[in-house]
């Protein structure tokens, strides 16, 4: 069955519609927009302003203007407030898209990970304040509470575990957070949505019958820091595609 | 007999060595443990109704299995299951098989007992991501 879910996924692989909001993403993130009339081509996704490749592959990370660990979606938020003017509450109202509803940050978000494909995740955790996000993030997966007793770590901190077909990786291990990690954001075809890091770690909260977090709460981050750091060294495959 | 004898020793060996690779990771945080802690609670939107965030509250086996990355030494696993066996309460009335439909309903969907503001699945077979 696993080998069905390969072809599956190879089959959904040729033409991906993800491409066109990375495509949207690219005008988004080059056109004058908000009350300042700028571009974000000036952003400072941690490599430099305007140096996009290889930045999400190297992301969460601590950047010194804001004395915050950041992710990608956090960042992109910053520079959509400070260089476009934008509230953080119009930036943030449409972080996901529904039926009919487009989300710019899904197409950003989009546009700035394919800028890092072939390139190895790279979140050594290096920097106090990063190797302290991972240390909490490593809380947070293994913390258990909620109805079903589940934390992060019931589903993905052993090897061989499964629900119903879909195998669960070790998040603990490189090779599992690799290949978890390696290939979002990622169009959901079951959803009809790309869907990014952080809406996927809010999602996992809901599956695990928890209370809803913030969009860009620092648990997410942190976790994100967590299992990027775990994945440090495998090739990202983005945007992917999922069931 | 022989092969008794070597099951057990297998066994044994098998325990002493998980016991040793618990003795040597460090609990999850490490020294950061109760800044996480604050932190999590900290990141869920305030406007989640309040026995919503009951969810996140932590009895003692949770705290512990946290605390062994969900692999406590044997002595203190079996306590924790001692204690958590007590907690059992058979129904009342004596009959142990309820309503099988309804168990069937539950089980053909993957979301019982979700919560949150984004909208769940909708039920049915393919509720499952």
């Amino acid at each position: 069955m696993a080998d069905e879910l390969a072809k599956y996924r190879e089959a959904l692989a040729d033409g991906n519609p993800a491409d066109l909001l990375e495509v949207k993403g690219e005008s988004l993130w080059a056109e004058k927009r908000g009350p300042k009339n700028a571009s974000l081509e000036q952003c400072d996704m941690g490599l430099g302003p305007g140096k996009l490749e290889g930045a999400y592959a190297s992301l969460p990370k601590y950047f010194k203007d804001t004395n915050k660990v950041m992710d990608v979606e956090s960042r992109l938020v910053h520079c959509m407030m400070t260089l476009q003017g934008f509230t953080q509450e119009e930036v943030t109202k449409n972080w996901y898209s529904k039926p009919g509803k487009e989300s710019d940050i899904e197409a950003l978000v989009t546009f700035i990970g394919a800028k890092s494909n072939g390139m190895k995740i790279n979140v050594p955790a290096t920097h106090p304040e990063e190797a302290k996000m991972a240390k909490m993030g490593e809380y947070i997966f293994y913390r258990r509470s909620g109805p079903q007793d589940f934390s992060c770590s019931i589903c993905h901190g052993q090897e061989g575990k499964r629900i119903r077909l879909q195998d669960l990786g070790n998040l603990t291990t490189k090779e599992g957070a690799g290949f978890a990690m390696k290939t979002w954001p990622s169009y959901r075809v079951s959803q009809g949505a790309v869907w990014t890091m952080q809406r996927r770690l809010i999602d996992c909260m809901r599956q695990a019958r928890w209370p809803e977090p913030n969009y860009l709460a620092d648990s997410i981050i942190a976790l994100e820091t967590y299992l990027q750091k775990n994945a440090t060294g495998t090739v990202m495959e983005t945007p992917g595609i999922k069931r | 007999m022989k092969l008794k004898i070597a099951l057990f020793c297998a066994l044994t060996a098998t325990f002493a060595t998980s016991a040793l690779a618990q003795k040597a990771a460090e609990a999850p945080g490490g020294k950061y443990a109760k800044d996480a802690e604050q932190m999590f609670r900290a990141s869920f939107r305030a406007d989640n109704p309040k026995y919503w965030m009951t969810r996140l509250e932590q009895d003692e086996t949770m705290k512990t299995c946290l605390q062994y990355r969900d692999n406590p030494p044997r002595k203190i696993g079996e306590k924790l299951e001692k204690l958590n066996a007590a907690t059992i309460r058979y129904p009342v009335d004596g009959k142990l098989i309820g309503d099988w439909k309804e168990g069937e309903k539950l089980a053909a969907v993957g979301t019982g007992g979700h919560i949150g503001f984004i909208q769940p699945d909708p039920a049915g077979p393919r509720a499952w991501r």
